[in-house]
């Protein structure tokens, strides 16, 4: 079921309402970008006084207000930090880092392939090159979807990224159209309603 | 929907490797033919490898495994490759290169560059000067190796790239190959 973005709608996360952050544990807090996408402001326009949240710091809140949301355990929370950073610097939309760890393992909750490996990235399972921390997963993720297979070879949107990533051959892969529905789903969440498969995800959302 | 043509061709796929060591030998087996019709281009490519079902809309991508041994996330296998030859209008139309050169420098902006030099390919039924760059993916290591190649045939631009892992002892065959590839382009009208 799309979300459709109500206010007060149960399944919806929209943390913005007015113009102001209206997510739990942080009521009020000014949102520049809210509405980003829909008419708000570019997070890349955003100035203030010395002092005053930078835009990653604004981004570094929603991140985390959105995962102690909808998935109060997850071990990411505390490395939103660490992954809005890494993707200003590496040029991709951090949205979608978070999106695709709460498709591939519910927000780093339910691991299954090697240590912090939150998006499944088979070239470090236990076995073979394991990552040593949180901060190698999430530099493994945004450099392979910013490098040369992904970005690099043009696939810039949710939809070409996951075919590839998910392998969208149905016959080796009959989940990939639930799969790519969920990935969507969940940055929709983060994003609103302008978001789908379509949307491109190599931006920054702070550019540097 | 773009129309995809593919047919086995029982065609002579030469690999004609010209070298001081190795004699230039010519290997005829199946070939197939790729064929774009959004953009107007075919290319052909060997036995052993596979058309990418995941590629861009109708533009070339083949791989040297099949679909079912893809890998999850990194798509490659160990000793996988990949090989995809795109136009500049393939690209989205605010990120469209110019020139060969904007092509080059807007590519190269974020990556980790090893060189970049000038060559000479067979391209279709010319010989063009190319540049040839480089590179490796960010990070530690597995990571991806790749060669782009950048020319123009018949006034249109093109970009050919090769990904593998970094350390695969087949990358001379591999580059080989993806010249090989380059020499069967055809453009159409």
């Amino acid at each position: 079921v799309d979300c459709d973005f109500t206010p007060g709608s149960p399944s919806c996360y929209d943390p913005c309402q007015d113009g102001v952050f209206a997510g739990e544990g942080f009521v009020g807090m000014p949102m520049p970008w809210c509405g980003y996408g829909g008419g708000g402001t570019d997070p890349a326009a955003i100035t203030g006084p010395a002092g005053s949240p930078t835009c990653e710091d604004q981004e570094i809140v929603f991140i985390t207000a959105y995962l102690s949301r909808v998935s109060p355990n997850s071990p990411l929370i505390s490395y939103t930090q660490t992954i809005v950073q890494v993707s200003d610097a590496a040029g991709i939309d951090d949205r979608f880092l978070i999106a695709l760890a709460g498709q591939e393992s519910t927000y780093g909750t339910n691991i299954t392939k090697g240590p912090y490996n939150a998006w499944n990235n088979l070239a470090h399972t236990a076995k073979h090159n394991p990552y040593a921390n949180w901060t190698a997963a999430i530099n493994g993720v945004a450099n392979l979807v910013t490098g040369k297979l992904y970005f690099g070879s043009g696939k810039t949107t949710i939809r070409s990224i996951y075919g590839t990533y998910d392998n969208s051959n149905l016959q080796q892969n009959p989940n990939y159209p639930k799969d790519l529905s969920g990935l969507t789903q969940i940055y929709k969440q983060l994003v609103g309603p302008t978001a789908s498969a379509n949307s491109a995800v190599n931006f920054s959302r702070c550019p540097q | 929907m773009p129309t995809i043509i593919m047919q086995h061709l029982k065609y002579g796929w030469f690999l004609c490797t010209v070298s001081l060591f190795f004699p230039c030998s010519a290997i005829a087996v199946d070939a197939q033919t790729f064929e774009s019709t959004a953009y107007r281009y075919s290319a052909q490519y060997p036995q052993g490898w596979y058309l990418d079902g995941t590629r861009p809309a109708d533009t070339l991508t083949i791989d040297n495994f099949p679909a079912s041994a893809a890998v999850h996330a990194v798509h490659l296998p160990r000793g996988g490759a990949e090989i995809g030859i795109r136009p500049a209008e393939a690209s989205p139309a605010r990120e469209r290169p110019q020139s060969l050169d904007a092509w080059i420098n807007a590519d190269t902006a974020g990556e980790e560059v090893a060189s970049r030099k000038a060559v000479e390919l067979q391209a279709g039924q010319e010989k063009v000067p190319a540049t040839e760059v480089r590179g490796h993916d960010r990070g530690d290591a597995p990571v991806f190796e790749w060669v782009d190649l950048y020319f123009k045939i018949e006034g249109r631009m093109f970009r050919a790239t090769l990904i593998y892992w970094q350390g695969n002892p087949n990358a001379g065959e591999l580059r080989e190959t993806l010249r090989q590839v380059i020499k069967t382009l055809r453009v159409k009208p």
